[in-house]
């Protein structure tokens, strides 16, 4: 059985640059218009291939980001504990999957690169 | 990336401008999808004698009436089929009342549009802010979406989701979903545009409209079976059929829960009285005042309770895994099956909508010269049902992090599972059948309707407001599903012990690494291997 990189490894690999407890708001149609940016930019095409998202609704949905961010959250990964339920938190356990991207064999390092600018560009769109 | 194993994305062009290979896999689809509606068109049943209107009286919403237009739709074979498919599949198995078809949900959710319809057109009577929404709802807009409601569950195969379960992951239903309008659709929801945009129903639909004088929008019909919004004003109108409180949820969450027994409780007559309709951006959205939210909590709610306790409940995931390994063992046995003159092998999607779920299992009773099918069939038909032999869940699994690497497969690489299933078989020593031990990973229950709900403004001028403004429902079902959650590995009765020791072994090698808790085993009442963790 070999690693296979699935789309929500992409949606992992872009969370798991931030630190542990880095919260951002747990806004969901954000995110979605957040990784649709994203996916439509020239210089991140490439990683966020596999992904389809829908631009004819109220806001960009894409099954693969949903997919990401509920099994995250179910893995205890990404947490909405927090008593308002409104703002998502990095969990530690994601934090550390920053070191095992290259050695897992899923992304490249220039991947590993673009990851890193994604999630700055990312975490910047949620916090608008 | 280096394992990435998704194709090109399609840029948004419709599914009829895809071009290469993605063009010869959708031709040869749409070929057979028109196969099938000629041949069920001509299904020897001849015209339907009945005209005129037709009043049906239904056990949930009481007495309704369909109009000549609407009772001749009903009565094509296309929807007629759907009264031999059982609405949640192998529910009946669990709970015995759950015997209910597509046809009376279909039935079921074109009276809630045509309420749903009533509603907003009262509402629209007697508003006094000075705005003329009376317009937004002509005659030609009712008759379309009660015909959509007729038709959205006609691309149903048997067993409704089980064998969708199957089927979706074939190349010709990944591939379409590349593309408009079916970005956001399901399977079966492809499989019924398909249908209604095939040449023999196209002609079909059109004598049907010319003998009955019926006026109706078959672009809109067809998007709103799959969700997709042409025009930010046609938003409202998909709303209706396919949007946070529409006519299909509104009708299987009372029906299901009506015939499972479990008492959930939506308190319709607040909801009608509180739709409107409302400007959210460039969109026009179906919208429910301030009043009404109760009832949009209702339907999260009782949502919520009908998965772990029905939709997802273990004994209803063994029958579809026990069904998924009657399809697998045809396909890899080569078993001939035959309909329309077409062997029907399962490995093409089109292949499930050439059955009823009766005549699929009569079918295969008459291959009983080959004993190991017979076997699989037998166990699912008088429910000798397969075991659990590991619990796989928040609360089973030693670290977070290798839930996640199980979880991650289940939408883009089903066959991961599968290959793991026949790990385990074969570190358990290979008993009985590969067919036998299965890795059930289902599919994520979805609350993402809750992130796409309006609340009409207090006043005029304002803006409406999203429901998770109002409470954070969406992660509160989330929670709450997230620790409902249940992966299974299903092996026969005798075998759970060594297929649990087998399960620890070979989940404990990479990519998993995955290490359990003793209750993985007490959940499935076996006692933890002594070298767990």
């Amino acid at each position: 059985m070999s690693t296979i990189c699935v789309p929500s490894d992409v949606v992992l690999g872009v969370l798991c640059q931030f630190k542990g407890n880095t919260r951002f708001p747990a806004d969901v149609p954000k995110a979605h218009t957040a990784f649709c940016k994203l996916a439509n930019s020239e210089k991140f095409k490439d990683l966020f291939r596999g992904f389809i998202f829908d631009e004819s609704r109220q806001y960009p949905y894409s099954a693969d980001v949903s997919f990401a961010l509920d099994r995250l959250q179910q893995a205890s990964l990404l947490a909405c504990i927090n008593p308002r339920l409104n703002e998502f938190m990095v969990s530690e356990s994601l934090s550390k999957y920053k070191a095992s991207l290259l050695k897992s064999g899923m992304f490249s390092k220039d991947e590993i690169k673009l990851l890193k600018d994604a999630s700055v560009h990312f975490l910047k769109a949620m916090r608008e | 990336m280096s394992g990435m194993k998704n194709t090109e994305p399609a840029d948004a062009v419709d599914f009829k401008s895809a071009s290469g290979s993605d063009k010869r896999i959708i031709n040869q689809f749409l070929k057979e999808v028109k196969g099938f509606v000629d041949w069920i068109l001509l299904a020897g049943a001849g015209p339907a004698t009945h005209t005129g209107r037709k009043v049906i009286h239904d056990p949930v919403w009481g007495t309704h009436r369909y109009d000549e237009f609407e009772v001749r739709l009903i009565d094509t074979p296309i929807v007629q089929r759907l009264r031999h498919v059982h609405q949640t599949a192998f529910t009946y198995l669990t709970y015995p009342s759950t015997q209910h078809t597509r046809f009376e949900h279909t039935l079921g959710v074109t009276a809630q549009m045509g309420r749903l319809f009533r509603a907003l057109s009262e509402k629209f009577e007697h508003n006094n802010t000075g705005e003329n929404k009376k317009d937004l709802l002509e005659d030609k807009l009712r008759r379309t979406l009660r015909a959509a409601a007729i038709l959205h569950d006609c691309g149903h195969g048997f067993m409704s989701h089980s064998s969708e379960e199957f089927y979706g992951s074939h190349k010709e239903i990944k591939t379409l979903k590349k593309y408009h309008p079916f970005k956001k659709a399901s399977p079966h929801e492809i499989m019924s545009y398909l249908i209604i945009d095939s040449a023999p129903f196209r002609n079909f639909l059109k004598q049907l409209k010319d003998s009955c004088n019926a006026d109706i929008d078959e672009e809109l019909l067809k998007n709103a079976i799959v969700g997709h919004v042409a025009t930010p004003f046609d938003h409202f109108k998909i709303d209706m059929l396919n949007g946070p409180f529409d006519a299909d949820k509104l009708d299987y969450l009372a029906r299901d829960g009506y015939t499972s027994g479990l008492p959930l409780k939506i308190d319709m007559d607040r909801l009608w009285y509180s739709l409107d309709v409302n400007d959210v951006g460039e969109f026009k959205r179906l919208t429910v005042d301030w009043g009404g939210v109760s009832s949009l909590e209702q339907i999260v709610f009782s949502k919520m309770t009908l998965f772990p306790a029905v939709y997802h409940h273990q004994k209803v995931r063994t029958c579809d895994c026990m069904l998924k390994a009657i399809l697998e063992y045809i396909r890899d046995n080569k078993i001939s099956l035959r309909k329309n003159n077409l062997n029907m092998d399962f490995g093409r999607a089109i292949h499930s909508l050439y059955f009823t779920d009766a005549e699929f299992f009569e079918q295969l009773s008459n291959k009983n010269k080959n004993k190991e099918l017979q076997l699989l069939l037998d166990a699912l038909r008088y429910r000798r049902l397969l075991k659990r032999a590991i619990v796989i869940s928040f609360d089973t699994v030693a670290d977070e992090n290798q839930l996640y690497e199980f979880m991650k497969h289940q939408k883009s690489d089903p066959g991961f599972y599968r290959d793991l299933a026949c790990r385990i078989w074969k570190a358990a020593g290979e008993p009985g059948l590969k067919y036998q031990v299965w890795v059930d990973c289902p599919s994520d229950v979805k609350f993402d309707f809750v992130d796409d709900t309006w609340i009409s403004p207090l006043s005029k001028g304002e803006a409406p407001m999203p429901l998770t403004d109002f409470f954070s429902m969406k992660q509160y079902a989330n929670q709450y599903k997230h620790r409902k959650w249940r992966g299974h590995v299903f092996c026969r009765a005798e075998d759970t012990e060594i297929i649990a020791k087998a399960c620890v072994k070979v989940f404990k090698k990479s990519p998993l690494n995955m290490r359990f808790k003793p209750l993985a085993f007490k959940l499935c009442h076996l006692a933890p291997p002594p070298d767990l963790i």
